[in-house]
């Protein structure tokens, strides 16, 4: 019985985390914009004699071009970044430095918890303002609002015009995803400004977001196409989508839902073998019962029906068990992770389902052996 | 006629070397309200006849009638609904179902003729307080002395009416004072008209019967 218990809480603990999990991830990829596309030039395709040019071949005339031509493609935003530090008065810290225009949130899905992001003026003028991110606000001002502050950007002033929301990446750090930087450490200034403090006008990389999600693989080959076609071949490029990290999550979930069915599969079957037994010592001990029942009228059928109702009823009662601690499980680990997690009903019953089933196919063979005992013989028995 | 035997054998392990004949051509018949023992030493065959006129074994030759019908030619299923609804045993080690309260093993013949619960309850109470047991409905057998025991045993053989009442040494387990008193049922039974087949070694017990057939060696030896 206790094989069944336990296939039964892996299935559940399991089947509940696999769903839990996409959730969860699936929220955590949302808050970087699901349509996204990062462009940046390629170190592993690039063809002999490319790798002693310099820089990326990036200008911000591609993005106008790309936004032009390409109507699967909705934002265009340009990026370069670098890390920097950063001082406010007596107190230092690294932080990644973006340079970047007021696209960039939108497609990042960045919200401000005070002051503003970048807008098209910014640009226009030239102006030393920046956002922050809230990792660097709590190491330069502590729990102060950072709005209107002055800071210093490598020797740089600059004006504090918009605190960034906190973001969680758990999932992408843990896949080495994305800009692979902390994005609360950032510090996003505009890319003109950028590009004359480090006398540098190449772009980074490109980031684009695709008008659904359906549009994502086309958008990101044809932007591929176009650049190499208006850089002549003199640069590759590759391109990263939010699609492919999703396709990670789910492989790495897939996975563990197959450990689990697995791991379930061999407790049930363990479990089934268990109760067999169990009903085979049953059905040898109460071989004088059957003979009386069978003397009072009990039919073959009778007496089949009976012994494989118990052994599901002891089956099903380990999968009781297992449901109980199984929710437990879900509850400890959603006690630890600090986050809402709720039992997938579907596993539930699944699992309970199947353990009746279990009983039922293990006891059928102990049950049949009882029903065919001759009365006499039976009555004889100790 | 309720019982007519005809040429009855039964052989056990036939055409192997530990071939047993435990019935040569038996011929017997019984009546409606009659009162029959089955007497002999051990081994005679007057367990072995009881069981096959109770449905319980086959006759390996030679008939067996049940109120006209064969039952050597019926099915397994058959024979299970003429056991429940024709016949009630009694037997010398009482044979209860230890797991079960006393009223739920008088009601379990009825539980096999899928009887509704309240004419269960009420025909498994009416017997049992019928046969002094009032007292006793939801004691397991454990808790019981053997005279009550065998008393649950016969109620649970009345429990559907029966034609016939089989009863292999009743009396066997009991003490002297018991035994007495489950005769003493046995013979109100049969003066209100159920017919009993008993089978005893002990010519006390079956000097209740008003008819004796003898075995020895598998054969009749006297009938009166």
């Amino acid at each position: 019985m206790l094989g069944i218990t336990i296939g039964v809480i892996a299935v559940i603990a399991t089947g509940t985390i696999a769903s839990i999990g996409r959730t969860i991830i699936f929220n955590e990829l949302e808050t970087f914009g699901l349509n996204s596309i990062w462009v940046y030039r390629s170190s592993t395709q690039e063809k002999p004699g490319e790798s002693y040019k310099k820089g990326t071949g990036l200008k911000i005339s591609d993005l106008e071009v790309i936004r032009e031509n390409i109507h699967a493609v909705g934002d265009v935003t340009p990026v370069s970044s670098r890390t920097a530090w950063v001082k406010n008065q007596n107190k230092f810290t690294k932080i990644n430095l973006l340079g970047t225009d007021g696209n960039y949130a939108v497609i990042n899905n960045d919200s401000m918890v005070e002051g503003r992001f970048l807008v098209p003026e910014d640009l226009y003028l030239g102006q030393k303002v920046c956002v922050i991110g809230p990792e660097v606000s709590r190491k330069l001002f502590s729990t102060a609002s950072p709005l209107g502050q002055e800071i210093e950007i490598e020797n740089h002033a600059y004006k504090v015009i918009g605190l960034l929301r906190e973001k969680g990446r758990d999932f992408l750090s843990a896949i080495g995803a994305g800009d692979g930087q902390d994005s609360n450490q950032r510090i996003i200034i505009p890319l003109n400004v950028w590009q004359s403090q480090f006398n540098n006008d190449d772009i980074d990389f490109i980031q684009a977001q695709a008008k659904t999600l359906d549009q994502v693989e086309e958008a990101s080959s044809q932007i591929l196409n176009l650049l190499h076609f208006i850089k002549k071949g003199q640069f590759t490029y590759q391109a990263e989508t939010m699609k492919q990290y999703i396709e990670t999550a789910d492989r790495i979930l897939d996975t563990v839902s197959w450990i689990g069915a697995l791991t379930a599969l061999i407790s049930l079957v363990v479990g089934g073998v268990g109760i067999m037994n169990i009903m085979i010592s049953s059905v040898m001990e109460r071989t004088r019962e059957i003979g009386i029942r069978k003397a009072v009228g009990a039919t073959n059928t009778d007496i089949l029906f009976q012994f494989v109702t118990e052994s599901a009823m002891i089956s099903l009662l380990g999968g009781l068990a297992g449901c109980f601690l199984g929710t437990l499980v879900v509850l400890s680990v959603e006690f630890l992770i600090d986050k809402p997690l709720a039992v997938s009903w579907p596993h539930v019953f699944l699992a309970l389902f199947v353990s009746a089933l279990v009983g039922i196919l293990s006891g059928y063979y102990p049950a049949r052996r009882a029903s065919r005992l001759d009365p006499v013989v039976a009555l004889r028995h100790d | 006629m309720l019982i007519r035997v005809g040429n009855l054998y039964k052989i056990y392990e036939e055409g192997h070397q530990s071939e047993v004949t435990a019935l040569r051509g038996i011929s017997l018949d019984m009546a409606h309200g009659e009162f029959v023992a089955l007497m002999g030493p051990s081994g005679s065959g007057k367990s072995t006849l009881s069981n096959i006129i109770g449905c319980l074994d086959r006759p390996s030759k030679g008939t067996c009638f049940l109120e006209e019908v064969d039952t050597g030619r019926l099915s397994d299923a058959d024979l299970s609904v003429i056991r429940n609804r024709k016949i009630g045993f009694i037997f010398q080690g009482f044979n209860l179902v230890s797991s079960l309260s006393a009223i739920k093993n008088v009601e379990l013949p009825l539980l096999y003729a899928r009887q509704k619960k309240e004419i269960r309850t009420k025909v498994a109470t009416d017997l049992l307080e019928s046969l002094g047991l009032a007292h006793r409905l939801h004691h397991l057998p454990t808790e019981l002395s053997g005279g009550e025991q065998q008393r649950v045993s016969i109620a649970r053989a009345l429990s559907m009416n029966p034609s016939l009442l089989v009863a292999d040494e009743p009396t066997g387990n009991l003490d002297s004072q018991s035994g007495l008193e489950v005769m003493k049922i046995f013979n109100q039974l049969n003066q209100k008209g159920t017919t009993i087949l008993m089978v005893t070694h002990d010519p006390q017990i079956a000097s209740y019967a008003r008819r004796i057939v003898r075995f020895k060696d598998g054969q009749i030896d006297s009938d009166r």
